[in-house]
């Protein structure tokens, strides 16, 4: 059971979209997907077509009474991953999910303690950055104690890439080169992702076409490659 | 033909248009200091990069996706390297960080006067900022 972290050490960079659509090609591909919002801002459910005021089980809550959009489990696990019980859960080696799914949690940006205690449980960390001058900035502060290049089970993604503006393709180039294999690739700014959530419609249904949707459904094969468990003998043979 | 190019069109339902990518060299970017203070800072890269990070393809933590330890797969194992023309809107990164090939898929057959390596583009960012260029 992979459990993918999605944190940014930026807010804005397009965490919950990230997630939310990696859970969704995951899915699309036949994996079993798990997303977990474990924000307070509770916008991962957004990006299924859901409105605000609309509330998705908790993380708690019995498998019944879950909802499935997009092929995807979706979870609200704010409330019960800031706990105790769940920092205790993960000190006694004890990860509280699940099943044979893949499970993509939504972290926030300043949700650093959080983000640490479930690190050593996660198969990989995505981490989406924001071709800016700030996203590059954050940087520093991915993990601190380690230098970025040397993080283990991290992958990088460029977010909202605009290859118009000078600034992004530049940031673009020159994280390909700096991060070189850990960046497993962009997702093109495409403003049907935003007009999918103003119709609390899902992207695949509001834009087929869409050239984000591409994007992160070829990256969702990348992260499925790479998180799958190795084969035994015996299916390899 | 990239793949969000291709869909644009078919939904546009135009077939005429003339279509070329213009290649992404890395010689070309332009060089921001912010570039250089972050190649410099400790927290980005402890060491030179291009002999000590030689393999930096990204794994999974092979100990959380199963029961015993097992080598983890790595990219470079997993994405065979595809023609340009087949790059998706994703635009999949390198298997591994080697940057003669790196250079090479950024630049065409035009890689000869491509920058080392980070190295180089520092010591390009030197020379501009002693040139008053930046």
């Amino acid at each position: 059971m992979p459990l993918i972290l999605c944190h940014s050490p930026k807010g804005g960079a397009g965490t919950s979209f990230v997630a939310a659509h990696l859970a969704m090609a995951l899915a699309e591909a036949g994996h079993g997907a798990t997303a977990i919002d474990m924000t307070r801002q509770d916008s991962l459910k957004l990006y299924f077509g859901l409105k605000p005021i609309s509330e998705i089980p908790d993380l708690e809550a019995p498998e019944n009474q879950g909802l499935t959009i997009g092929g995807v489990s979706l979870r609200q696990g704010w409330r019960a991953t800031h706990a105790p019980a769940f920092a205790n859960a993960l000190d006694n080696g004890e990860l509280p999910f699940s099943g044979g799914t893949f499970v993509v949690a939504d972290i926030a940006a300043d949700d650093t303690m959080l983000r640490d205690q479930l690190l050593p449980h996660a198969s990989l960390m995505v981490v989406p950055v924001s071709p800016t001058a700030l996203g590059l900035a954050a940087l520093t502060q991915v993990v601190p104690g380690t230098p970025l290049i040397d993080l283990d089970y991290t992958a990088f993604i460029i977010n909202r890439l605009d290859e118009t503006r000078r600034f992004a393709r530049n940031a673009n180039s020159f994280l390909r080169e700096l991060l070189g294999g850990k960046l497993i690739g962009s997702i093109h700014e495409d403003e049907s992702v935003n007009e999918a959530v103003a119709m609390a419609k899902l992207l695949p249904a509001h834009a087929p076409a869409s050239g984000a949707l591409a994007d992160i459904r070829a990256l969702a094969k990348t992260i499925a490659q790479v998180c799958a468990p190795p084969q035994t003998e015996e299916e390899a043979a | 033909m990239r793949k969000d190019v291709a869909n644009l069109l078919a939904k546009l339902g135009k077939r005429d248009f003339h279509y070329q990518e213009f290649a992404d060299r890395f010689s070309d970017v332009e060089l921001w200091p912010l570039f250089e203070t972050l190649i410099h800072d400790p927290r980005i890269l402890n060491a030179p990069p291009a002999e000590d990070h030689g393999e930096v393809a990204i794994t999974a933590n092979a100990a959380t996706t199963a029961a015993t330890p097992a080598p983890a797969a790595t990219l470079a194992a997993i994405a065979p390297a595809r023609p340009e023309s087949e790059a998706s809107g994703g635009d999949a990164a390198p298997a591994s960080k080697d940057l003669s090939s790196l250079f090479a898929r950024y630049g065409g057959q035009n890689t000869e006067d491509a920058p080392g390596d980070v190295h180089a583009l520092l010591q390009k960012l030197a020379q501009q900022i002693e040139q008053g260029k930046l």
